[in-house]
């Protein structure tokens, strides 16, 4: 079995007046050592399925519907509290988003890392904080800037202190949601590098967030992705890059600019992600499809192995683009 | 750090120098005569003159005003009663004892029944605990205290005969002037720890510490509680001047022969240097509580703190980092 197996997961946001399906029913697997891109515009459902990973959804109100979640053969919806607890920040632990915003601002930097390595490690005070010292220093930081708060540093050194939060206690797997979307592009580099260079030196493995086929093509061997909480399309980097088949995977690669072609304008895909609290009775993306035919209106894709390993959500495959 | 003590401390003079002339404005200007009062019916324009000397009435404002600074900055003197005779300093010394261990007892209940209130309501958020302390809160910051203390006289000291009606006796008798001068603050505390935790439970970090795999308690005590704190603070600080005009208003409903029930004497009688030096004394001790509050808030924000740190470390640790690139 994979180190973590998603199965059928369904997590949805219940309000009085809607009901919000932010994941419908999605399926991943990520192997040991192994890093798994989840890719997808805002909103598809990227950072719930990582939080539902770990338990965090906000619950109200947020609902695990349905699913399993297995890591290391055990499934974590069924466990216990205080065993979660013992898994998250220790088995797999999470780089957020947001590095301005995840770190407390009262809490010293050192002090925020030592704390998570004292949990699950159960050393000393004076080892914890020593430990911590030894992870600010892997990413770059300063020994002497431990004790320093977090207002007193930039967003990228935040965000290293993020990284090394999250590796603190050296991780099976590691979640990291849009981990340089808020850096600017040297930094992104930086912090891309170091972060591969860590995962092959502590054999992590990953789930990495983010919609940035770049970056997927630089760290990734297997990538998902997600629009309006499923998973339209899956396979091994080179199943996605080299033959995409699904129309949004298409889409995507249309919009980003290439160095080897000459065009003069982007190709992006026409209109919006339906409203997640209202989906639409077939396929969600026949909206926005270049190929859509009269099923994909009607009935829900079903999700096709057209090739080993390499799945693909759509009604209309060899349907090419008769209708654009 | 020490620095920004002194700044707060120093800037407390011209507050204090400011208070004393507007009050010493004011009391000059109300009309009345101190004289007349003092001497009742059947005196003679002779005894008038030599009475009005004798207080130094019959100088002009400004040099009134001037000895009347010289005398409280050199020697601490804020004259004598027009009535008693003796020297206001005496009895504000005795007095402030009383008044300020009512408003120090009350910032205490306060803090320790509004805090944890509010920390329950939020954790607890739309549960009936939630409702009932929020409620609560609601009713009582919108009954005054000159409402709800006598209804509290007449339920525990009237009819129940539980506590003492009036006087600062024995133990008991500070319950009620406590209770009923804390429930404003009280009500304000619950109803703004309560938002600001809610706010502060919500934030990203407290995700984050939720991701590490602390336990709840550690995440509401040692992740949410000093975020939680920093807005409750700076509303404390504001609340501490009304809690001191309350503390005035309470002594007189409870007889409390504390500085309240002395101003209060010293307006009735035109008895300016009574309510000269009651007022001055009053706001330094509120200038004082908004000095501890404002060391606080820096102890519990390291980015105020940062602010004050003085220039000598800034240099020092720029100078560090210079040396370490």
């Amino acid at each position: 079995m994979s180190l973590l197996e998603i199965r059928d997961l369904t997590i949805q946001y219940k309000t009085r007046k809607s009901v919000v399906e932010a994941v419908n029913g999605i399926n991943l697997k990520i192997d040991e050592g192994k890093t798994l891109g989840l890719v997808g515009e805002t909103g598809a459902g990227k950072t719930t399925t990582a939080l539902g990973i770990l338990g965090l959804v906000p619950n109200p109100p947020g609902v695990i519907a349905g699913g399993e979640i297995y890591f290391e053969g055990k499934d974590l919806l069924k466990a216990k509290d205080s065993e979660i607890r013992k898994i998250r920040g220790n088995k797999i632990s999470m780089i957020f988003q947001d590095p301005m915003t995840a770190l407390n601002p009262v809490i010293r930097v050192g002090d925020q890392i030592a704390e998570v390595i004292a949990l699950h490690s159960g050393c000393s005070k004076s080892e914890a904080s020593a430990k911590s010292i030894e992870m600010l220093e892997l990413v770059g930081i300063r020994a002497e800037r431990s004790t320093e708060y977090p207002h007193q540093f930039s967003g990228g050194m935040k965000q290293r202190v993020v990284i090394a939060m999250a590796l603190a206690c050296q991780p099976k797997l590691l979640i990291a949601d849009e981990p340089t979307t808020a850096l600017d592009v040297t930094i992104q580099a930086q912090v891309l590098e170091m972060m591969n260079d860590l995962k092959v030196r502590l054999n992590t493995s990953m789930l990495l967030i983010t919609h940035d086929l770049g970056i997927v093509a630089e760290t990734c061997d297997d990538v998902a992705i997600m629009y309006a909480g499923q998973i339209v399309e899956y396979g091994t980097l080179a199943h996605i890059f080299d033959n995409p088949m699904h129309p949004y995977t298409i889409g995507l690669f249309g919009s980003i600019p290439s160095l080897d072609k000459d065009v003069d304008r982007l190709t992006p895909i026409p209109g919006l992600m339906p409203d997640p609290a209202n989906l639409p009775k077939g396929c969600n993306f026949c909206e926005r499809c270049t190929r859509k035919c009269d099923r994909c209106a009607e009935s829900e894709p079903e999700y096709l192995e057209v090739e080993p390993g390499h799945f693909v959500r759509c009604s209309n495959l060899n349907g090419g683009a008769e209708n654009v | 750090m020490a620095k920004y003590i002194i700044k707060r401390i120093l800037w407390a003079i011209p507050v204090l120098l400011g208070v004393l002339i507007i009050v010493f404005t004011i009391t000059y200007l109300t009309p009345g005569d101190p004289v007349q009062t003092i001497l009742g019916n059947g005196y003679t324009p002779e005894k008038y003159a030599k009475k009005a000397a004798e207080l130094g009435l019959d100088k002009g404002y400004l040099a009134q005003l001037g000895s009347y600074i010289w005398n409280v900055v050199t020697r601490f003197d804020f004259g004598k009663s027009y009535m008693t005779n003796i020297p206001v300093i005496t009895e504000l010394t005795t007095r402030m004892g009383t008044t300020f261990s009512i408003a120090f007892l009350s910032i205490i209940v306060t803090i320790l029944i509004g805090i944890p209130c509010g920390i329950i309501a939020a954790i607890k958020q739309y549960s009936a605990l939630d409702y009932g302390f929020t409620s609560f809160a609601l009713i009582c910051s919108a009954i005054p205290s000159f409402v709800i203390a006598p209804v509290l006289l007449v339920v525990f000291g009237v009819k129940l005969r539980w506590l003492p009606l009036s006087g600062l006796d024995e133990w008991k008798s500070y319950i009620l002037p406590v209770f009923v001068n804390a429930l404003g603050g009280i009500a304000l505390l619950t109803r703004m720890t309560r938002t600001s935790m809610l706010e502060t439970i919500r934030q990203d970090y407290i995700r984050t510490a939720r991701a590490k795999g602390l336990r709840e308690s550690v995440i509401i005590w040692k992740h949410a509680m000093k975020n939680t704190m920093i807005p409750v603070i700076t509303v404390t600080g504001s609340w501490l001047a009304m809690l001191m005009g309350g503390a005035l208003i309470v002594e007189l409903i409870f007889s409390i022969p504390g500085l309240g029930t002395y101003l209060y004497g010293g307006i009735s009688n035109r008895d300016y240097p009574i309510i000269n030096g009651s007022v001055i004394l009053t706001a330094f001790i509120v200038c004082m509580m908004s000095i501890v509050v404002d060391i606080l808030y820096a102890v519990v924000d390291p980015r105020i703190k940062a602010q004050f740190s003085s220039g000598k470390k800034k240099k020092k640790s720029v100078q560090a980092a210079k040396e370490a690139a």
